[in-house]
């Protein structure tokens, strides 16, 4: 049956009124599960099994705001399934999210997010604050324990948010595998290729007297795809910068003036003034 | 007493009756589909009119606050599930009208031992050219029409007082409203706005071709009452969200 049918004659807007909680609406329609619902039996071996991230992603502040990068590949164990997957998705005009994990739960999540900020925009005829969108993801997260602790749904994001009333400079925030939030202060990285990222990272906001914070938007870009390709240099699972296909990560940048994605174009001219510099 | 056939006719007319009387004073709710979007138009009052429903849906309304609030909500709720459900693409007005909005409306209004539910309103469609573009008139009682195409070059009108809108689309020789930029779709509904106050209210004969054509007497004609404005944006369909509330300087009113 439709969802529009669903209804059945009934004016049953008030069960969400006053709420604007789309995830408890779809749980009041019968629409489905709240995300792990279903998977409520976890089998002890699979504790013992460390949740699959295979992916980069990676953020940091730099002059003018954040800048939120992540490779294209997907993986199925050591098989590369796909090299245009799109871990970087805008959920709304002021925050975007870059999922490193399972690709079912993560998109799932991302899409009820997107649903969910926009639904409660409209119903309540205001928007969600930074903090309650912050933790709406971490509670997402929290739902979805059940397939964490199985092994095969884990999903460690990284979010870029900002409220363009009260906060409107960008923030980071990156999240546990249990739904624990942390605010970044420099960057935020996630994935099975996120400790080379961090590692270069760290030593650039440390000692090499360029901190990311005070890097233009082009030195910006350029050391986001600098390290991607380190991190795939090291993790088969992340896809980095494909020289021969022509596939470059996703950037986005989020600043005071709103997000803004890069485009392919300025990808490929950053990264050939790179390689020409090593020449 | 609802055992007996003509009792619970009787009841429903009185019905109908209290609903018309208390929908009376309601101030008029103008939809016009031009290039550039659909525009909505109301006179302000101190709870807002006019709503953003979904990606390409808008919705303009007359009725008591509380109601409108209902009716509002299950809108969004039915678009966002199925959105949510199927894709933004699968939300449709005439769905959402046909299989959501008029049988709640209905079986509320035919709930005779339950207060009525005062609600009027127009649910206005984005389409990719003025073409495509839909508008939905529906009611308290569960009855609702669709306007498109050639019908909309005449504006949609609703108002508390059930004839305006009829006299408005009974007309044998209907008005053309001049509808290709922003500015001039805004001062044809800001003329049909007047119109229908004027017709609803104290000036009951008003022939449309005798409205001023100038903003400032439109403005006087409305009185102290400011305006409240949104459009669904052609510009913007296919991102989340085409709905906006132009300035007055983008409209020129």
């Amino acid at each position: 049956m439709s969802s529009m049918g669903s209804h059945d004659g009934r004016l049953e807007g008030a069960h969400a009124a006053g709420v604007g909680d789309f995830t408890e609406l779809l749980r009041l329609s019968g629409s489905r599960p709240v995300l792990g619902e279903a998977f409520r039996v976890a089998s002890p071996q699979a504790l013992t099994s460390p949740p699959t991230e295979a992916t980069t992603v990676l953020s940091f502040h730099y002059k003018d705001g954040v800048l939120i990068a992540g490779d294209r590949r997907a993986t199925a164990g050591n098989v590369i399934m796909y090299d245009r997957a799109d871990k970087v998705i805008e959920l709304d005009r002021d925050t975007i999210i870059a999922i490193a994990g399972s690709p079912a739960v993560a998109f799932e999540m991302a899409r009820t997010l997107q649903t969910s900020f926009q639904y409660y925009r409209r119903s309540q005829l205001q928007a969600l604050s930074l903090s309650a969108k912050v933790r709406a993801l971490g509670k997402l997260i929290k739902d979805n324990l059940p397939m964490t602790l199985q092994g095969v749904g884990a999903v460690v994001p990284v979010l870029a948010a900002r409220d363009p009333h009260h906060q409107p400079e960008p923030s980071l925030y990156f999240y546990d595998a249990l739904g624990a939030q942390f605010h970044a202060v420099d960057f935020a990285v996630s994935g099975s290729g996120s400790p080379a990222a961090r590692s270069v990272l760290q030593w650039i906001n440390r000692w090499s007297g360029q901190p990311t914070s005070r890097r233009d938007e082009k030195q910006a870009v350029q050391l986001a795809l600098q390290l991607l390709d380190v991190a795939a240099e090291s993790d088969s699972a992340t896809g980095g910068v494909d020289r021969r296909s022509h596939i470059f990560p996703q950037v986005k940048f989020l600043t005071r003036d709103g997000l803004r994605s890069v485009s392919v174009e300025t990808l490929r001219e950053c990264f050939t003034t790179l390689e020409a510099a090593q020449k | 007493m609802t055992e007996e056939p003509y009792r619970w006719l009787e009841a429903i007319t009185n019905r109908r009756e209290y609903i018309e009387d208390q929908l009376a004073p309601g101030l008029p709710v103008v939809a016009l589909s031009a290039g550039p979007g659909i525009l909505l138009l109301t006179i302000k009052t101190s709870t807002p009119k006019l709503f953003e429903i979904y990606d390409h849906l808008a919705l303009g309304t007359v009725g008591h606050p509380a109601d409108i609030e209902k009716v509002r909500q299950t809108a969004i709720d039915a678009a966002h599930l199925e959105g949510f459900a199927r894709s933004p693409n699968d939300v449709t007005a005439r769905r959402l009208v046909s299989y959501n909005l008029a049988p709640a409306l209905k079986a509320a209004f035919e709930q005779i031992f339950a207060a009525p539910l005062l609600f009027r309103g127009i649910l206005a469609e984005l389409g990719a050219t003025p073409a495509d573009d839909v508008l939905w008139l529906f009611d308290y009682d569960g009855s609702f029409v669709a306007q498109s195409g050639s019908e909309l070059a005449h504006g949609t009108v609703i108002s508390g007082p059930r004839q305006v809108a009829k006299e408005w689309t009974a007309q044998q020789t209907k008005p053309t409203l001049e509808r290709d930029s922003l500015k001039s779709a805004a001062l044809s509904a800001l003329r049909l706005l007047v119109w229908a106050k004027l017709r609803g209210s104290k000036d009951q004969g008003i022939e449309f071709a005798a409205v001023p054509i100038e903003v400032a007497p439109l403005k006087e004609k409305l009185g102290a009452e400011g305006l409240e404005f949104a459009l669904l944006d052609r510009a913007l369909l296919g991102q989340p969200i085409a709905y906006r509330v132009p300035t007055a300087d983008e409209l020129g009113i």
